[in-house]
Formats: structure tokens, sequence, C-alpha cells
């Protein structure tokens, strides 16, 4: 009972004074004059009338006043309430606060006081102003632990809590800035418990504060694992308090927050990660605007090196709300590595945003992408007639003129079968040309070597033996060979034949669907170098009717290979069957056509007339090629000419109770139009797979050699090659991710040498720094053995930039030229994951408790729920109404007293009274009322 | 010497005296006095004031035949002329012990005993004759009416010796008046009328049946009126009634309404049976009281006189 005051005795004093006015009224009753009376009959009568109103007025009188002193006696003695220990808290409590220093809590705001500030600074703000200072008031031990999303193994403790550890928190805090690494909030909850079951002492209460800015990327990703983890903590008693720093402040009306824009570079990424010297390397940069508001004219310097002269400037003119837009741009790079310092062979391309967007996080505002820049680029060519080499006749002869004359900048290096067992990760590409067949142990290296993102490239021929090729190589699809060959090649064309289609006007080489102009291994070939306009296809394909090919390999569209997705059929030939054979299929078709049926009445015109004209053409003897192109038109699915009827007819395909027709319409036009596969590309792992039906040299075809065909083979096979080469290329590694490499124990040391190549774009007298940009040596790794391989794992970036790691590769066979130890080189760039951290859109409240049972939210703008904190017994006192009780019982009370005539001023009597003058006037007038009377 | 409050003549108080002896005390009806007066008597008499012809019988006295009317008609008739006589004033005093109860410079038993006096002062100086009846439980005092001016001596006088004591018989006592007074007469009565209603109003009733011209001074003090006491408050009943510890603030409200609605009861009783009533509070200046009375009483001079 006495727990339930502050001041108990107090409430005791109180609770014996609410008789006081009982007492009062008791000694009152005792203490009275005495009045000879001459009219007790009056007071007798009026007694008798006014006795239970009497009664009851005087009692509630007298109730009142003793609730009266009864509520100052709780005022007095400060009541806590029916159940004081409710809510509170007797043991030690042991906070943990878990600071998010995510890339996102960069996101700056003017704060009230006009200063600059961000989501991070405010965390701390709430932290050093509103928490610790909270939680020392309490009357139990508090000690305070603290971790950040980046560093969770790291807590830092500072015992219990009082003024000092709140200043060497706040010394702590005055180090911690927005991380580049994104740390996950279940690690750090994890991370959490631990630290709060480390706490000495049996008995203590745990509490968790999550201070973070709360984005929606964050906790849709890992909402499943957050709800998990906190719901262990609500099961093992802990309390955990989540805190939104972010600005604007989260209000409880509001169900979803505001949230500031933002722009970030989301990927700067090189179409191959090596690169001959002063050879163009094509950059690719993705910018995404996070925010809804269109943007227009942001320039974009990319600086090489640091040096932003040697790089150039790219500009968006425009960039809509919540988009994504690309483009593309090409680099030479002239620094090479030395025998001194071998690590100049990596260049660091740094592209930025050139004005700070209003709001939002400034470090996904650059990005950084790392490639090796070689003298020339090893590109090995196993031919499968070596003795014909250099002879014009042989397959590499055309392929190597268009590599080393040409465009230069590759080291053609000419293999044999067996080299393709040797180690390939030093070439940028392997092509296999009219290879009769590979060895087990070569695929299964070439497999190894495409898997890590290699690229191989086939030309078929005459000696290539098509069962070792779909054993092997095709394995069943499990291969690196993307389809099956056919037991034979195609038959050889006669020579009048070919002359006849020599001079046909039609594309020997055709695109098998209009979409894959966009597939990388051909949209250089339809995109200008900024990747963004469509060229002409004629640009490329107007060469194409010049290209006869008299032989390939017939591979059939049948088979598994057709359900695999990551093999795509990029050109074909033309179908150079006769008439004959589709003339059946084509007048079956055009009676299924519904032109006579009244609701098509719009469209009969138009399709009346090519009715006829396929009808005719299917049943004339000319090429097949021109069935085709009438069925191109009938479908106007191809490409748009900017006819009239074009639409007409998209409208009538467009029909829904027309999809089965129309789909059978595509087919036949498929049929006839398109003959034997040319070309095709397979995804292997993160490497790349071309097939090309037919041979590279001039054995089956003249594209490579007959002008003025040949003039789109160079062309197709640049691209080719960047296709290739550019498997390696991945360039969305975000910072404090895993990498991962292994290594032959035998042939490689457990030490690798780690540097550490960038600098800050964004920092005033970064930009276009003439000072030479050198990598900065980091400490040295030692790779983990396991069963003979050397597993190179690499979690320890904490910042953007290039990292570069120098293997040491040992050859104890090495001949007397031969160095002992081989360096060899790799780097990777490790960037800010803007694409998560720049999407600065807030979860709702809603989502954030569905998603955390037992855990509250709270926002850095509302101070109140630190009251629960401070872990003080609060009384009535504090909450305020106890006094409008108060008040209201007074009033209550003094009216009533008031209304009893206790309280009556002097005089009153006198004007109530009848005066004589009233009575004498009743004499006169007998009949008139009085006031009593009206009463 | 004998102190202010024991000499008798302080009843004739000069300032009212004064302020009322330029008035006459006029009687509302007529009166059967037995000498000539300046009121209207019930019988015809010698004042100039003619009234009707009445035929001669027997035993008339000839002197009063109008012979003009015999000479026209050859008949006798009397000529009947308005007699005027003297006024009998009765004083009726209440002396019970409700009377005693006053709290200002007179109690109500002073106030009543001034009003009768001055009354009687000016009944004698104007040759009409005064008595006085006293009472409590019974008749205490009876003073024969007369109308020499030391008589009025002999009523100051003895409304000193009546000591207010005891309750109140009012049937009891107005039927003695009754009996003392068989010729028409005024008879005034001062009181706090605090007793039963219905013995009062059978007693002024009676009064009224025997043609006296009655009069009420209800004399209350104020206290009585207005009730301002406060504090627990123990009222002792006076004439035996039972003692009361109330607040009587609480109870005022209350008292107030029993007050009024008595009030009310007294006044419609009297206006009912013609009674000329007056609520008088001790407060009340009496030469005022009184002058307002008298003139009442002179505005009814000229109306005729009831039979």
């Amino acid at each position: 009972m006495l727990d339930m005051f502050l001041n108990p005795w107090s409430m005791a004093a109180g609770a014996a004074l609410v008789s006081v006015p009982i007492i009062i009224h008791l000694i009152n009753r005792m203490r009275f004059k005495r009045i000879r009376w001459a009219a007790m009959e009056f007071v007798i009568k009026a007694q008798k009338r006014m006795k239970r109103k009497l009664i009851f007025q005087q009692l509630l009188l007298l109730f009142l006043r003793c609730l009266m002193v009864f509520l100052f006696g709780l005022l007095v003695g400060r009541f806590l309430g029916f159940n004081p220990l409710d809510g509170r808290e007797t043991r030690t409590t042991a906070h943990v606060v878990v600071i998010d220093d995510s890339p996102s809590m960069g996101d700056f705001f003017r704060g009230d006081d006009g200063q600059i500030t961000d989501a991070l600074a405010m965390a701390k703000k709430v932290l050093l102003e509103q928490i610790a200072p909270a939680a020392a008031q309490a009357s139990t031990a508090q000690t305070l632990d603290l971790l950040t999303l980046s560093k969770p193994t790291e807590p830092r403790s500072f015992g219990r809590i009082n003024n000092t550890s709140i200043d060497e928190a706040k010394s702590f805090l005055n180090g911690v800035e927005p991380s580049p690494v994104r740390g996950s909030l279940v690690e750090a909850l994890k991370k959490a418990k631990e630290s709060l079951d480390a706490q000495p002492g049996v008995e203590t209460s745990q509490v968790i504060h999550v201070l973070s800015d709360f984005r929606a990327a964050d906790w849709e990703r890992d909402a499943d694992a957050i709800k998990t983890v906190v719901a262990e903590l609500a099961t093992a008693r802990v309390k955990v308090h989540f805190v939104d720093v972010a600005h604007p402040f989260r209000k409880d009306e509001k169900q979803a927050p505001l949230h500031h824009d933002n722009v970030g570079i989301v990927e700067l990424k090189p179409s191959k990660l090596v690169a001959a010297r002063y050879e163009p390397l094509e950059f690719t940069l993705t910018v995404r605007n996070f925010g809804a508001a269109e943007l227009k004219d942001i320039r974009f310097p990319v600086a090489v090196n640091g040096d932003d002269a040697k790089g150039l400037s790219v500009q968006f003119p425009s960039l809509p709300g919540n988009a994504e837009k690309s483009l593309n741009f090409s680099l030479t790079f002239d620094q090479i590595g030395t025998p001194e310092r071998p690590l100049d062979r990596y260049s660091l391309v740094t592209a930025r945003m050139e004005a700070q967007e209003a709001g939002g996080i400034a470090i996904d505002n650059a990005r950084h992408a790392i490639v090796e820049v070689r003298d020339r680029l090893p590109m090995l060519v196993v031919d499968g007639k070596p003795a014909n080499r250099d002879k014009k006749e042989s397959d590499s002869f055309y392929l190597q003129r268009v590599f080393t004359d040409t465009i230069g900048g590759f080291r053609w290096v000419p293999g044999t079968v067996k080299d393709l067992e040797g180690d390939l990760r030093q070439y940028t590409c392997v092509l296999l040309l009219n290879v009769p067949t590979v060895p087990e142990a070569a695929a299964k290296n070439l497999e190894a070597y495409a898997r890590d993102g290699g690229g191989v490239g086939f030309f078929l021929g005459p000696d290539v033996k098509p069962a070792d090729y779909n054993k092997v190589l095709y394995a069943d699809g499990t291969g690196i060979f993307p389809v099956p060959l056919p037991e034979n090649p195609s038959a050889p064309v006669p020579d009048e034949v070919m002359i006849v289609r020599r001079f046909s006007p039609t594309k020997k080489i055709l695109l098998r669907e209009p979409a894959l102009k966009q597939h990388p291994a051909v949209a250089p070939l339809y995109t200008d170098e900024r990747g963004l306009r469509v060229k002409s296809s004629d640009e490329l394909e107007k060469f194409f009717p010049f290209i006869t090919i008299n032989r390939y390999w017939p591979v059939k569209r049948l088979g598994k290979w057709r359900d695999d997705r990551t093999v795509t059929e990029l050109f074909c030939m033309p179908n150079e069957s006769p008439m004959g054979d589709y003339d059946k299929p084509t007048v079956d078709f055009l009676a299924k056509l519904p032109v006579d049926e009244p609701k098509y009445a719009k469209y009969k015109p138009l399709l009346d007339d090519l009715k006829t004209k396929l009808r005719t053409k299917a049943l004339s003897t000319e090429p097949l090629y021109e069935l085709a192109a009438l069925f191109d038109q009938l479908l106007a699915d191809q490409r748009s000419d900017g006819r009239p009827e074009d639409a007409l007819l998209r409208e009538f395909w467009g029909l829904p109770e027309l999809g089965d027709l129309r789909t059978e319409a595509q087919r036949l036009r498929d049929l006839v139009k398109f003959g034997d596969p040319f070309y095709f590309v397979k995804q292997f792992g993160k490497g790349r797979i071309t097939v090309i039906t037919t041979t590279a040299g001039e054995t089956w075809n003249d594209w490579a050699s007959l002008p003025p065909g040949n003039a789109c083979f160079q062309p197709v096979m640049v691209v080719l090659e960047r296709y290739l080469s550019g498997g390696t290329a991945e360039a969305n590694r975000s910072v404090g991710e895993k990498m991962a490499m292994d290594f032959d124990a035998a042939r490689y040391r457990a030490g690798v040498a780690r540097a550490f190549l960038s600098y800050d774009p964004l920092k005033p007298a970064a930009g276009g720094a003439a000072t030479e940009l050198k990598p900065v040596d980091l400490k040295e790794q030692v790779m983990t053995t396991n069963a003979g391989q050397h597993e190179f794992r690499f979690a320890d970036s904490t910042k953007p930039g290039g990292y570069l790691f120098t293997f040491t590769q040992v050859k104890p066979q090495a001949t007397g030229g031969e160095a002992p130890e081989v360096p060899e080189y790799h780097a990777a760039a490790f960037n800010v994951d803007a694409k998560v951290e720049g999407d600065l859109r807030r979860w709702s409240r809603d989502d954030i408790l569905t998603n955390s049972p037992g855990a509250e939210l709270h926002s850095a703008g509302d101070a109140g729920w630190v009251d629960a904190l401070k872990n003080k017994k609060s009384d009535w006192t504090e909450a305020g109404w106890i006094f409008l009780v108060l008040l209201l019982v007074l009033i209550v009370e003094g009216a009533l007293a008031v209304k009893l005539s206790h309280h009556t001023a002097p005089g009153t009597m006198d004007h109530a009274a009848p005066t004589v003058a009233a009575l004498m006037n009743r004499t006169a007038n007998p009949g008139a009322t009085t006031p009593a009377n009206a009463t | 010497m004998a102190s202010q409050d024991d000499d008798p003549r302080r009843f004739l108080d000069p300032r009212v005296i004064a302020k009322i002896s330029q008035l006459d005390l006029r009687a509302k009806q007529a009166v059967a006095g037995f000498i000539s007066g300046m009121h209207k008597s019930p019988f015809f008499g010698q004042s100039v004031a003619f009234v009707q012809h009445r035929e001669y019988v027997p035993g008339d006295d000839i002197r009063h035949i109008d012979w003009k009317v015999w000479s026209r008609t050859d008949r006798f008739y009397l000529k009947q002329f308005e007699a005027e006589t003297n006024l009998r004033l009765t004083l009726v005093v209440d002396t019970s012990e409700s009377m005693v109860y006053g709290r200002g410079a007179m109690n109500k038993y002073e106030y009543a005993c001034t009003a009768a006096a001055c009354l009687g002062y000016l009944t004698a100086k104007q040759q009409d004759s005064v008595g006085l009846v006293t009472y409590g439980v019974d008749v205490n005092q009876i003073l024969p009416t007369r109308s020499a001016m030391h008589h009025v001596d002999a009523i100051a006088h003895s409304l000193d010796l009546s000591k207010p004591r005891e309750k109140t018989d009012i049937l009891k006592v107005i039927r003695r008046v009754a009996e003392n007074t068989p010729s028409r007469g005024l008879v005034v009565l001062f009181s706090d009328l605090l007793t039963d209603r219905e013995p009062l109003f059978k007693g002024l009733e009676m009064l009224r049946h025997r043609r006296h011209d009655v009069m009420v001074f209800h004399v209350m003090d104020d206290d009585e009126l207005t009730f301002p006491f406060g504090g627990m408050t123990r009222f002792e009943g006076m004439e035996e009634l039972p003692n009361l510890l109330c607040d009587p603030k609480a109870l005022r409200e209350g008292y107030l309404e029993v007050l009024e609605e008595y009030l009310t009861e007294v006044r419609r009783g009297c206006t009912k049976m013609g009674v000329d009533y007056s609520l008088v509070r001790t407060s009340d200046y009496l030469d005022a009281v009184l002058s307002r009375f008298l003139h009442a009483r002179m505005a009814n001079k000229g109306s005729p006189a009831r039979r």
C-alpha cells in the first residue's frame, strides 16, 4: 500500500485529514447559538419540508469537501497508481544501441537550426540527447553498448551510463560516418543480443535501440529474417525500440512517411575487363532518378585515374522521375604496367555527378570501374588445319587480318588443341576454327574457363566431327556447345544455283527476330556509339545480300536446346526451298482468313488484295523469299515503313479472337522465311559462347573474302570478340561483398599482395586532381587451403574503389629463361550498392510493426517515448488531469456552498425579504401576488 | 425618577402623536355610540342629513311629522335624519410570550403598545371613547371605554403593567371582547397572530357578526420576516413550542416559503371577512404606519354608512 505513493506519510496524513470536514461538521453541531424564537411554527414546517433535500445537499457538500481533501492528499502524497511496479524495471538495464551507418544514412537535409545535417547525425543526436540522458536518470543501473551496422562484430561498451560515459560515446560517435558498406540489420540484431547476453549479472533487463532510416529497400528484402530475429528477441524478453531518424520525421498520423529525392549512378560497366592499349573500350553508365521530378541536363564527368583530362564528360539531356537511363561512351587507355610498377596496368575509371542534387545521399553520386590495360590482348586461336596457317585457304587467314592488321590491339596466339588444356585465363577469348574434335580434358578446361567468364568462339567447317562435338562439347546440353550438330553438313550448292543466289537481292543472313537487335552480341551493330540511337538496319545489313554461303552445318530446330534459355539463335539463313514446298500450307492458311465476315469489312479491301497476291505468289515458281516478303507485309510485325495499311493490319491482328490465327500465320511465315541457323550464342556460367555454323575462312563461304559482302565481316567479328571477352565484366560489386576465387595449391603461393586504388571524386580538391593516383598497399592476405585448393575469400573492402590482388604462380619446372615465380594480377571494383541504398523510400509504419512483432517504432521528431527509459516512478501529479479534477471539485463545492447560502453576501437577506411597502401594497391590493408566491 | 423603560407614558410617543394629532380616527361603518359625535350611527337622529320619510304610527313623536307633506297629501309622514354618534374604540393587545421577541429598538410588544396608546390618545382627543383589553391565555385586563383624556393614561399604565409571558387562546379572548362590547364599535387587534388560524378567524368572524368595525395590526419583527440567522442555532420555542437545532441558512428558503403561505392565508382570511388588516414590521416608523392607516380611514368619510 505504501509503495503506491512517493510520499506515503503525506498520504497517510492526507487520509487522516479526510475526516476533517466531518469533524468540523460535528464540532459545528456542538457549538450552536441559542435564540428564543417566536415563529417556531414556520421553522419546524420548513425543517420538515426541506429535510430530504437538506440532507442530500449537506451530504453532497460533505462528500465534495472530503473528496477535495482526498485529492489534495493524493497530490501531496504523489500517488503512483494502483500498480506502481507496472512497467517499471527494478533490475539493471543493459542498453545496446544499433546505429545504422549504411550509405543511405548520409541522406542530408537542412535542420531546424539551418545547418545541413544528415540522418546519421540525427541518430547520434537521438542517442546522445535523448536515449542516454533519459537512461541516466533511471534509478537502477543502466549500461550502454554501441554497435554499427557496418561493423556489427565490433561492439563498443561504455559501461554504466553517466555523464562521463555519455561524453565517451560522443567522442566515439564523432568518428562514425556513413559507411559505404551496407550492413545487415539481422546480423546486427543477433550481435546485439550476443552483446546483451555477455553482460555480467544474472538478472538484467535488456533493451535494444535501432537508430535507422527504415528504408523500404532494406526492409522488403530482409523482412522475413528481421521478423524472425525480432520475434526471437521478444521471446527472450528483450525490448526493441526502433527509432526512425530519417528526415522528414515520421508522424503517427501518416502511414507512409515522406522521403527525399535522390539521383545515383547505379552502374558503370566496361564492356570487358581487359582492354588493349589505345583500344576504344566501351562503358555503360546507368543512372537512376529515385525521385519523382524530371531532371534536365545532368552532366557526368568521367575521370581516368583521377584525371578528368584523360577522361571525358557525358550528359543526360533528361532524366525522368523514377526512371533509369543508360548511355554508352568509349575511352582509350595509354597506361600499361611496367616491370617496376606492374600494378599500373590497372586504370581506375570514375564517373561522378557534376552538380550535387538538392537532397538525398551524396555517396551514390560517384562510381568506379577498373580496367586492365595491356599492350596487346592475347587471343588463342586453334586452327583445325595448322598446316595451312597464313594461307588464304586457312580458316584463320581473314580473322587474323581483322584482329591484327585492321583493328590491332590483339596478340594472335596460334595454338593447338593441346593448348586448350593449359591455363586459359590469360586469354581474352579462345577461337576454335574448324577444329575436328576437342579432347575431354580440353573440353573440361574450356568449360572451367568459360564458367569463370571466358569467351569461346566456334567456327565450324568440313573437318568438324559432329559425333565428338555432340558427345564432348554439347554433352546433352550440359556442355559449352549450345546445339547438337547433325550428322552431315549441308550438301554443296551447285554453281549455277550459287550464281542465281548471288544475284538475288535478298539478304543471305537474317536476324531471327527484330527484338534481338538488343542482344549484347549484336547490339553494337545496331546502335550508335552512345548506345542510345538505333541505327538503320541497312547500315550493316545492306551488305548481307552479297554474301554467299555454300555449305554449313544445318542445325535442326528440334530438341532440348530450344527450351534452353541460355541459348539464342541470332542469325539464320533464308529459306532456299522451292515454292512448291509451301504452296499448299499457304493456300490452306489463306482459306482461314475471315475476310468475308461483316465485322471485318473494314479490313476487307486490304486483306483481299494481300490474299490475292499471296495466293498468286504461292502458286508460282518464284523464289520463296518473295512469298516471305508478302507474309511480312500481311503480318506487319517486322518493321514499320510508315505505310498507312500497316496500322490497319496491326489493328486487325490485334483483335483477340484472331490470336490463334496470328500464331499460325507467324509460324508459317517463319517457315517460309527462315532457313537453317547461322549464328548461336550461349551464356555459360559467367562466360559466353558463340557458334557460327559455317567456316571463318573462304572454304564454305565468301563472307570474309569477297567484296562487297566482306565489308560487314569485320564489324561482326569485332562485336563477336567484344561479346566473348565481355563475360568477365561485372561492374556491380558492392562494398563489403564477398569475392571468391580458387587456385591450385600446387601452382600458387598462399600469400596474396593487396592494394587499393581509389580517391574520393566528390571532394572538391580531388576533382580533376593533377596528382598521380597510386595504389595504396594493403595488408597481405594468406589464402586458406582446402583439398589442394587455395581458397581466396575477400570481404574486406570498406571503401569504394579498385582492389588489386597479386597472386604468385610457382613454376617448378621453369626452364632457364623463365622465372620460377610469375605474378598474376586480378582486380575488382567495389562500389556503393546504389540501387538499394539510393532508393530512399521508407517503409510504412504498419509494415514495420507487422514485421517486427513486439517492437516499438518511434520518430526522432518525438522524444516523448524516452520517458519510459527514465524508469522513474511517475505519479499522477505529472498527468495534469488530477489538477483539473481538483479544480472541478472546487468549483462544484463553491457553487454548492453558495447555493446552500453559506457564503451569502451581507444585505442579500433584506432584498429577499418582503419590504414594508410591498406588504402595505398587498394590504391595499389583496389579489396581487408576491414574489414568494410567484416562486 | 422612573427610568424611561418603566414609564407608562413611553407608549405615548410625542413624535407619533405630533404626526397623527392632525388626523381623525374614523369608523368605516356605522357605530352605535351613546352621545352624538362625528361618526355615522345606525340610528336616525338630529343631524341635517335627510334620510327618508316614514308613515306615522301612533306613538311617534309628532315633532317629526313633515307638515308640508300632510298639507299636500293629508297623510302623516315622519321626516327622518341621520344620527351622528361617538365612537367606542376597543384596543385589544396581545400580551402572549411571543410578543416579547424583537432585536430592534422595540420588540413586538412595545411596538404594539405604542401603537395602541397613540391610537387611544387620538381617539380620546376627538371625544370618542376608548377601552383596552390585554390578553394571554385569557383576558388579562379590561379597561372599559371612556372618553376622558386621563383615561389614556390609564390605558398606558395598564399596558405597562401587562407582562407578556403566556400562550394565547385567541378565540376565548375575542369571545370575551365581544361580550363586553354589546354595541357596535371599532375593535383594533394588535398581535403577531402566531396562533392557530382557525380560532383566529372564528373570533374575528364573531366580531364582524356583531357588526363591529374590526382592524388587525399584524406586528412582526424583521427577523421573523427575513430569518437572517447563520451558523448552527438552537431555536427555543416560546409559548411551549419545541426546540429545534438547525442551520438556519439552509432552512431559510423553506422558512420564507412557509411564512409567505402563512401571511397570505391570514391576509386573505381577514380580507374575506372585511377585517382591515395591516402587516407591520417593528422597524417601520410607527407614525408613518398610523398616518397611513388614519388617512385610509378618513378616505372612507363620504361613503354611506353601512347599517
